[in-house]
């Protein structure tokens, strides 16, 4: 059965950060905006305090096939449903670094993104003022230049005091780590309880997620969200020059064609490149072939260690207390390999999960392991490297031969980290240990490399045949077709990159607004 | 895992298998679902394995046998572990999905937070359905 409802001004694929924050700014300018999300409904009260149940809310749709020698973990970094992956993220939000932009111009490897810095900040400073970032500008002594966070820095429990012994010793420098999480209520929204369950989604709105902020705004402003729809295919014109809507399978089966003046593919970094590439014989906005290309994702360079202190290691936020960057200006001066990283440190963890300090011995078992929790417990001290992963053309996203419920072809994501990516993970890990010894622990072992992230796929850039858009995420071949989200990073930096999709969605939206006529 | 068998390991699992939307860990870690293959591919193996090498079935090891071959089974798949058949996962994936799987259930509950004195702090509490029919 199909269906032909009304056209809309604009649809948007995809309900998370960068999706909500679309639909909130171009439906307060009074566009009439649908998003269609492929997942369920989210509401808070079902974002359940549990490592168990917070598995919900990853990827669950039809199967990405990885492939690679380090694969991209789509299912832990990965939303499905009302907010996406932003629903679970951990609100860690440093900004890029201006050489970030210009790896190409500065290093002669790598790209450069079609924008500097500066081009940025300006959305960096309104959306922190918007989402209330709690940090502390004057500490955070690597921080490009730009507002002052609008909340004081988030409290440092007895984890973070005494690993920082350990950066203090060797000479290095900690900030506050800055997180899209409330120090004290702001905007209507509480102040969190540094309870570390930001994994299974935050209910209290203390944590800067679309459920807590800029869904309910669009809604507000009549924008409509669909559940449970599954967009299979953009349409085009018959010249192929301008988008005209896209198809979707309702949950029931039914086909659903929704024609708008404007697509916005905000599916992140996985399912965007798969709909270009599903739409259209070798592609939709296509003509570099860089459409599923420069897939990158953050290696995580963990470090554990246990300390004979009570460390509180319950206490705080998932993503961490502190920060430090001293290993992340100056990517060729690193001791190994080449890139940026960044320590988030001390992080609340709780007993069980991926992340949980109970899995990141695997070699224990039986009694000691037993004993290993009960120790664990109470004085487990970890932190989190955030290393740079270069972009290699190679690493991409294609279709497979299998097919979903709707005859679409699968995703299958192929990565393997650049060599000097992986070089830099590992002197990441021997720094890490560096620290914690001089930290005091009495133990200290790391996890292996852990993908972080998913960015680029659908890479911005000045020309059209080395790029799929532009600065705004607008395809170069089809102009009332835009992309938004981290999947238009050309290089990733060490940093997370939630802060850096929504300065660019606000960017975009700017751009959209200013030049609707042109564009539709 | 001490504990495990007590908190419902088995029954954690044959619920998550049942049900419509499965929680299990195994879901993190590019396995295609439906997940029951997995597991019963990796049990007839690890059967087979373990009664290659002591001729017993793994009820029937002592404490000392079943450390030795747990370890052995860490790193590469035991003399047998082939032979179970071709779908059976990698021992040492197994091991880990496996012992994941004990942790969710023997610390994962507001309960088991408690015996190791973390303060749970839930904004919404949890209801874990397989708790209710653990041994």
């Amino acid at each position: 059965m199909n269906k032909y409802p009304e056209r809309t001004d604009v649809v948007i694929v995809g309900s998370g950060a960068a999706g909500s924050l679309m639909a909130v700014k171009l439906s307060k300018s009074g566009k009439k905006v649908i998003i269609l999300e492929a997942g369920p409904i989210r509401k808070p009260g079902d974002l359940i305090s549990s490592q168990i149940h917070a598995r919900r809310l990853k990827w669950s749709g039809e199967p990405v096939e990885e492939t690679g020698a380090q694969p991209i973990g789509n299912v832990f970094n990965s939303g499905y449903g009302t907010g996406g992956s932003a629903l679970h993220h951990y609100g860690v939000w440093p900004r890029l670094h201006a050489e970030d932009f210009k790896v190409k111009s500065l290093y002669g490897r790598a790209l450069d993104w079609p924008i500097t810095y500066d081009d940025l900040r300006p959305s960096y400073d309104q959306i922190q003022q918007e989402v209330g970032i709690s940090g502390d500008k004057a500490r955070e002594i690597w921080r490009p230049d730009g507002a002052d966070y609008p909340l004081p820095p988030v409290p440092v429990f007895q984890q973070g005091e005494i690993i920082a012994g350990g950066f203090k010793k060797l000479g290095k420098s900690i900030s506050p780590l800055p997180l899209a999480l409330n120090s004290r209520d702001y905007k209507d929204r509480p102040a969190c309880l540094w309870d570390g369950w930001c994994d299974a989604g935050c209910p209290t709105g203390a944590l800067a997620n679309p459920l807590a902020l800029y869904l309910p705004q669009t809604e507000k402003q009549g924008g409509k969200i669909i559940h449970n729809a599954t967009v299979s295919r953009i349409l085009t014109d018959d010249g192929g020059k301008k988008a005209i809507g896209v198809i979707y399978h309702a949950d029931d089966g039914t086909e659903i064609t929704q024609m708008a003046h404007m697509v916005i593919l905000a599916a992140f970094a996985v399912q965007t490149p798969r709909l270009l590439l599903n739409s259209a014989d070798g592609g939709l906005a296509n003509r570099s072939g860089l459409v599923g290309a420069n897939i990158m994702s953050h290696a995580a360079a963990t470090v554990y260690g246990l300390f004979n202190e009570e460390m509180e290691p319950y206490m705080g936020a998932t993503g961490g207390q502190l920060l430090n960057q001293d290993s992340y200006d100056h990517k060729d001066k690193r001791t190994k390999g080449f890139g940026s990283y960044q320590w988030m440190i001390a992080q609340a963890v709780k007993p069980n999960d991926l992340l949980g300090f109970g899995g990141t011995n695997p070699a224990l078992f039986g009694p000691k392991l037993t004993e290993f929790m009960q120790q664990a417990a109470q004085h487990f001290g970890g932190m989190t490297g955030c290393v740079e992963d270069l972009p290699v053309q190679e690493n991409r996203i294609t279709l497979s031969s299998d097919k979903d419920k709707y005859g679409i072809p699968l995703p299958t994501a192929d990565h393997a980290s650049h060599k000097d990516s992986y070089a830099l993970w590992q002197a990441a890990k021997e720094e890490g240990t560096e620290i914690f010894k001089a930290a005091g622990a009495t133990h200290i072992w790391n996890g292996p490399l852990g993908p972080m992230h998913i960015m680029g796929g659908t890479i911005m850039g000045d020309k059209a045949e080395k790029s799929v858009t532009n600065s705004y995420g607008q395809c170069h071949d089809i102009d009332n077709l835009f992309i938004a989200g981290p999947g238009l990073f050309p290089t990733c930096g060490g940093v997370n990159p939630t802060f850096t999709v929504h300065a660019l969605t606000l960017r975009s939206s700017k751009y959209i607004l200013k030049n609707w006529p042109a564009i539709t | 895992m001490p504990g495990a068998r007590a908190a419902g390991l088995s029954h954690y699992i044959d619920h998550q298998l049942s049900s419509r939307d499965n929680l299990l860990i195994l879901r993190y870690l590019r396995v295609k679902p439906p997940f029951d293959g997995f597991y019963s591919s990796a049990l007839t193996a690890f059967e087979q394995a373990v009664r290659k090498r002591y001729n017993k079935n793994p009820g029937e090891l002592a404490q000392g046998e079943m450390s030795e071959f747990i370890t052995s089974i860490m790193q590469k798949n035991p003399e047998g572990w082939a032979k179970s058949g071709e779908d059976a996962p990698p021992a040492p994936f197994f091991y880990f999905v496996l012992r994941s799987d004990a942790i969710d259930v023997t610390y994962g509950t507001m309960a088991a937070f408690d015996s190791l004195d973390i303060p749970y702090m839930a904004h919404i509490e949890p209801d874990h359905a397989w708790e209710s029919r653990r041994e």
